[in-house]
């Protein structure tokens, strides 16, 4: 049986406004107001449903737009879940790298300070840009600044590969960067030794299906340095969660994965 | 058969399950992180744990124990016939490659062929000796499962194309593409015969967009979790995403119409 556990899904999306796959031409007329009432209902519904306790929500329309629609190009919409969902949403900003320094800054202290953000997201395959290049460090310049933790995207993509990683993991050794899916399935020989060269680096399960990697990864640096994520919300949570379950590892090795670990990252009480 | 698995059914109503990607031995994802092999007792017990009935399975590991693998996995059958369906894994570039077709599947009664073109190095459609694998295939009336998702070896139109070319043959694109290739719906559209299998990659379609009988359960274990790749198909099933005929068609019921298995409908 799965235990009653508590738990954080430290990846997920809203979707308002442009999205990655998107297949009908209808949708992008439709009124962005009434698909965030529909994410809202998404949310509220989930989280009833499966007893999550928090989610640490960004926007995709935000990395996928080059040019966004408004100052903060849809991560308003994260910004008013949160203010929906009875403190269960720990908001990550997603910045618009291609924006000037200046710029890019004073947003992410908008963001902190007065929309109640708490980590920064970043998509560099979705946005098409190196993870460690320099036009990214004002946004780690920010994140060290208001200690907020990077969730960035990770496996095959020439833009966001464990290497990437460690190198802005060393350039910023205050600041946790999560590494999204951990590679999944085609940068997964990279984990292991990148989690050795930076120990700022933490990883995030969600799209990793590879059991005996994970087993490893808690063997060598700890479950503490590792979160649950689904890239939710959606169904998929009971298996999701079966496959911690699974793990060849301790229980509080297990609820540190599921909760802990994010609690302790983004300073939840 | 006890299960530990919650889906919206009872206990009389215990869907068929077959998993139609297993290993003993090894994975091409575990065997470089660890050491391991996996017997076939490890197998049946993860088997019994999670309520599957049946299980198609092929030997995994480094690509030299290919050939002590397939005797692994002659012996398991032999050990476990009301369980195990054995795959024959091929590597093309081996000199003695039909006849170990041939045995396996002729003289011992394998039911499939397991391919790995990133594994054993060569690429779908660059291959002259799959031609030969293919046509005793389609002979021997099994189907053929091959690992995709990895570029330059198995990429989706590598799979609708020579779907296309030998459409006597059953082609299983293992683990749907791994998550990785999304062209995997529009290339197995493009052809009957071509089935996806979930492993990693999910369901990316439910059987209604591609057809009856082209999508199918499996774990691909050791590498995950049985129980939770089980659990994606009932969670799917559970939200409705899946109909209660497309599930237990995808759990085991299609698979078994594929490898022309008799059972309890």
């Amino acid at each position: 049986m799965i235990k009653k556990r508590f738990i954080i899904d430290a990846h997920q999306h809203i979707r308002v406004g442009s999205y990655i796959y998107s297949s009908k031409l209808e949708k992008s007329k439709i009124d962005p107001e009434q698909i965030f009432e529909r994410e809202v209902k998404r949310f509220k519904e989930w989280f009833k449903k499966y007893g999550v306790a928090y989610g640490a929500v960004s926007n995709i329309s935000s990395m996928v737009d080059r040019v966004w629609r408004s100052r903060h190009g849809g991560n308003e919409y994260v910004a008013r879940l949160s203010e929906r969902l009875d403190g269960r949403i720990i908001g990550l900003y997603v910045p618009n790298v291609f924006e000037p320094a200046d710029i890019i800054k004073e947003k992410i202290e908008e963001a902190v300070k007065t929309f109640g953000f708490k980590g920064i997201k970043l998509h560099p395959w979705v946005s098409a840009f190196p993870l460690n290049h320099p036009i990214v460090y004002p946004v780690f310049d920010m994140a060290a600044k208001y200690s907020l933790p990077v969730l960035s995207h990770s496996a095959r993509s020439e833009f966001c590969t464990p290497l990437l990683f460690v190198d802005i993991a060393l350039r910023y050794p205050e600041v946790p960067i999560i590494m999204g899916h951990m590679g999944k399935q085609h940068l997964h020989y990279d984990v292991l030794p990148a989690m050795r060269l930076a120990e700022n680096l933490y990883l995030e399960t969600s799209g990793s299906k590879i059991q005996v990697l994970l087993e490893r990864v808690v063997k060598e640096f700890g479950a503490e340095r590792v979160l649950f994520g689904t890239d939710g919300p959606h169904d998929l949570l009971p298996a999701y969660l079966a496959r911690i379950e699974d793990l060849n590892i301790s229980d509080e090795e297990k609820e540190w994965i599921l909760g802990k670990s994010a609690a302790k990252i983004f300073k939840i009480q | 058969m006890k299960m530990s698995l919650k889906g919206p059914f009872s206990e009389e109503e215990k869907p068929f399950i077959l998993d139609a990607h297993t290993h003993i031995g090894a994975s091409y994802l575990t065997c470089y992180f660890v050491n391991k092999r996996w017997s076939v007792e490890e197998l049946i017990r993860e088997m019994d744990r999670c309520g599957v009935d049946m299980a198609c399975v092929s030997g995994g590991g480094l690509p030299h124990e290919i050939k002590k693998m397939n005797r692994m996995v002659l012996d398991a059958v032999k050990r476990y016939p009301n369980r195990l369906i054995g795959f024959v894994r091929l590597n093309p570039k081996f000199e003695d490659v039909l006849d170990d077709l041939d045995y396996y599947i002729r003289d011992q009664g394998f039911k499939g062929i397991k391919l790995h073109p990133n594994q054993d190095c060569f690429c779908l459609l660059r291959e002259p000796v799959l031609e030969l694998i293919y046509e005793k295939a389609a002979k021997y009336r099994v189907p053929v499962m091959i690992h995709s998702g990895t570029e330059p070896w198995s990429v989706a139109g590598q799979f609708a194309d020579q779907a296309e070319m030998f459409p006597e043959v059953t082609f299983i694109m293992a683990h749907s593409g791994l998550r990785n290739d999304k062209h995997v719906i529009e290339s197995a559209r493009r052809v009957e015969n071509l089935i996806l299998e979930t492993s990693i990659g999910g369901i990316l379609a439910p059987p209604r967009i591609l057809g009856k009988d082209r999508v199918v359960f499996g774990s691909d274990w050791p590498t995950t979790s049985m129980r939770s790749e089980l659990q994606e198909v009932f969670d799917h099933w559970t939200s409705g995403m899946l109909t209660e005929e497309e599930a237990r068609d995808i759990l085991g019921l299609s698979m078994a119409r594929i490898l022309s298995l008799r059972v309890k409908e």
